[in-house]
């Protein structure tokens, strides 16, 4: 016979068992979810920390934690990903991938001032140019922009069907050489990350071009299609910004102007402000040493606004000026002539010793 | 009837125990995990320190042209440096001090009585910060706000003398707020 007290026990035992039951069984989902997001936020954080290694090692390295994100999206300085965002420690041009991704830093000589970035892109990725009219001005152009994109990866033509990579020294070798083949807008279906450059002197989009990236050498315009198909149009100055361009579209370009600029007039401010310090004294103990590029560098710098702690202004809206009138080409500018003069005039202190 | 009341006290008692060890596992697996956090941001900023460090040793606004692989830094352009500008360049949330070691050794080569004052002056020149007025005739450089709780990390440098054309030994030292 079962007593009331058994039926008691059986019922207050069913009831524990299964609070117990449910609540491990939640709190086992909640744990598993914080450790998958945990080890997702120590993959970003990695990223970052990778890609500040290869920035101050100067070696190429490989990442491939990614693999498991469903998001993942870059907006200089930010990685968007499942977890949320991270702003990147260094400069980073990056195409995001969950494959295995290559990390490559590069320079560009100021000479007064090297402005480095990173790299990272899946290790599958070609950049193939289709000049559709292939000048000699198309391929310096190329040659030059192929020069600051990285070293690892391959580069090569693409013509209707027809794609031929190989690697960067090879690429370059070939554009120093005089090509006569005219290339079609090209169809081939490519890597992951790859990109395809269309460059001419004049577009016209109606035809239904199919390219990543669309240079035209007339205006100094690059364009890329938006989300809605449309052509957007936006400037370039130098072979960086196409670089960058190539890389991740307006965003990037837009990343890599604020940020050169900014570390670009800190430089030549110090550098400005430590030649006129060093003239002084060398003045002040009678040496004669650099006295007339110590006067001649400084003023060369003008182009930077050095009143407040705004001082990138100006060089920024000389900057910006230049892009709006949008009708020089690539190697002349405002911009680009004020940076060679002052690179001239450090040249010179050089020269004479004041460096 | 007391027997029953007694064996379900008992039974409640032995639910409660078991509710309560549950809770005890869930607060230690819940703090192990606060606590590999704290770990984990203490290694974050450490390693923000390092890298820190290791960009102003490397930066080649600080270090002259001939010697790009860094950890050479020119005291023209240290002095001519302000925080904004470096903010500029590494980011903002540090602070920085280049310390100069002067070489006492040469001292020794002088006659005895100027052996003293030589040391003297030496031992008054590391301990000065510098700045456009009192430049070179210093040995400190400091940038940016230092915090009260800071993770520091230091280096070796050199530190070329640009006016006396001579190079002296330094110490890069770099603090990152440590958020505790």
């Amino acid at each position: 016979m079962i007593s009331v007290f058994e039926i008691f026990r059986v019922l207050i035992g069913l009831v524990v068992f299964v609070f117990v039951l449910t609540f491990f069984l939640r709190l086992s989902d909640m744990y598993s979810n914080t450790q998958v997001m945990g080890k997702k936020l120590e993959t970003v954080n990695t990223f970052d920390q990778v890609a500040a290694q290869t920035f101050t090692s100067e070696n190429p390295t490989t990442f491939s934690g990614f693999r498991d994100f469903t998001t993942l999206v870059y907006e200089p300085p930010k990685v968007k990903s499942d977890v949320g965002q991270k702003t990147l420690s260094v400069p980073v041009f990056f195409i995001p991938s969950k494959g295995v991704i290559l990390l490559e830093k590069q320079c560009l000589d100021y000479n007064w001032f090297r402005f480095c970035w990173v790299y990272a892109y899946p290790n599958s990725t070609q950049i193939l140019f289709t000049p559709l009219e292939n000048t000699a001005d198309a391929r310096a152009t190329i040659a030059s922009i192929v020069q600051l994109l990285p070293d690892s990866m391959d580069y090569g033509y693409c013509s209707g069907d027809d794609a031929r990579a190989s690697t960067k020294s090879g690429f370059v070798q070939y554009l120093s050489g005089s090509a006569t083949e005219s290339y079609q807008p090209c169809t081939r279906q490519l890597p992951e990350g790859s990109r395809v450059v269309v460059i001419n002197s004049t577009f016209n989009f109606s035809s239904g071009l199919r390219g990543d990236a669309f240079m035209e050498l007339s205006s100094g315009k690059l364009y890329r299609k938006n989300s809605t198909g449309g052509m957007q149009p936006t400037g370039y100055r130098d072979a960086l910004d196409v670089a960058a361009f190539i890389a991740g579209g307006e965003k990037s370009l837009e990343f890599k102007r604020s940020t050169l600029l900014r570390e670009l007039a800190a430089a030549t401010k110090i550098m400005k402000e430590r030649t006129i310090l060093v003239s002084q004294r060398l003045r002040e103990r009678n040496k004669q040493d650099c006295m007339e590029c110590s006067t001649l560098f400084p003023k060369a710098c003008g182009w930077v606004d050095f009143s407040g702690n705004k001082y990138e202004s100006l060089l920024y809206k000389n900057f910006l000026s230049s892009l709006g009138a949008l009708e020089s080409s690539m190697a002349s500018g405002d911009y680009l002539q004020q940076l060679e003069t002052t690179a001239l005039y450090y040249e010179s202190l050089k020269d004479e010793g004041c460096e | 009837m007391m027997k029953s009341q007694a064996a379900i006290t008992e039974y409640l008692v032995l639910v409660i125990m078991i509710v309560l060890i549950a809770f005890i596992a869930v607060v230690l697996l819940f703090g192990f995990e606060l606590l590999n956090t704290g770990t984990e941001q203490a290694k974050s900023r450490e390693r923000r320190a390092l890298f820190t460090l290791e960009s102003f040793a490397a930066s080649t606004a600080l270090n002259g042209p001939q010697y790009q692989k860094g950890s050479f830094f020119e005291d023209a352009r240290l002095t001519a440096a302000t925080c904004g500008d470096l903010e500029n360049l590494f980011g903002s949330g540090w602070w920085a001090e280049v310390r100069v070691l002067k070489d006492k050794a040469y001292c020794d080569s002088l006659p005895v009585w100027r052996r003293s004052k030589c040391q003297q002056d030496m031992r008054r020149e590391e301990n000065i910060v510098c700045t456009k007025q009192n430049y070179p005739s210093c040995g400190i450089w400091r940038f940016c706000a230092r915090e009260e709780k800071m993770i520091y990390t230091s280096v070796p440098v050199n530190v070329y003398r640009k006016i006396n054309n001579t190079v002296d030994l330094g110490i890069l030292t770099v603090g990152i707020p440590s958020g505790g």
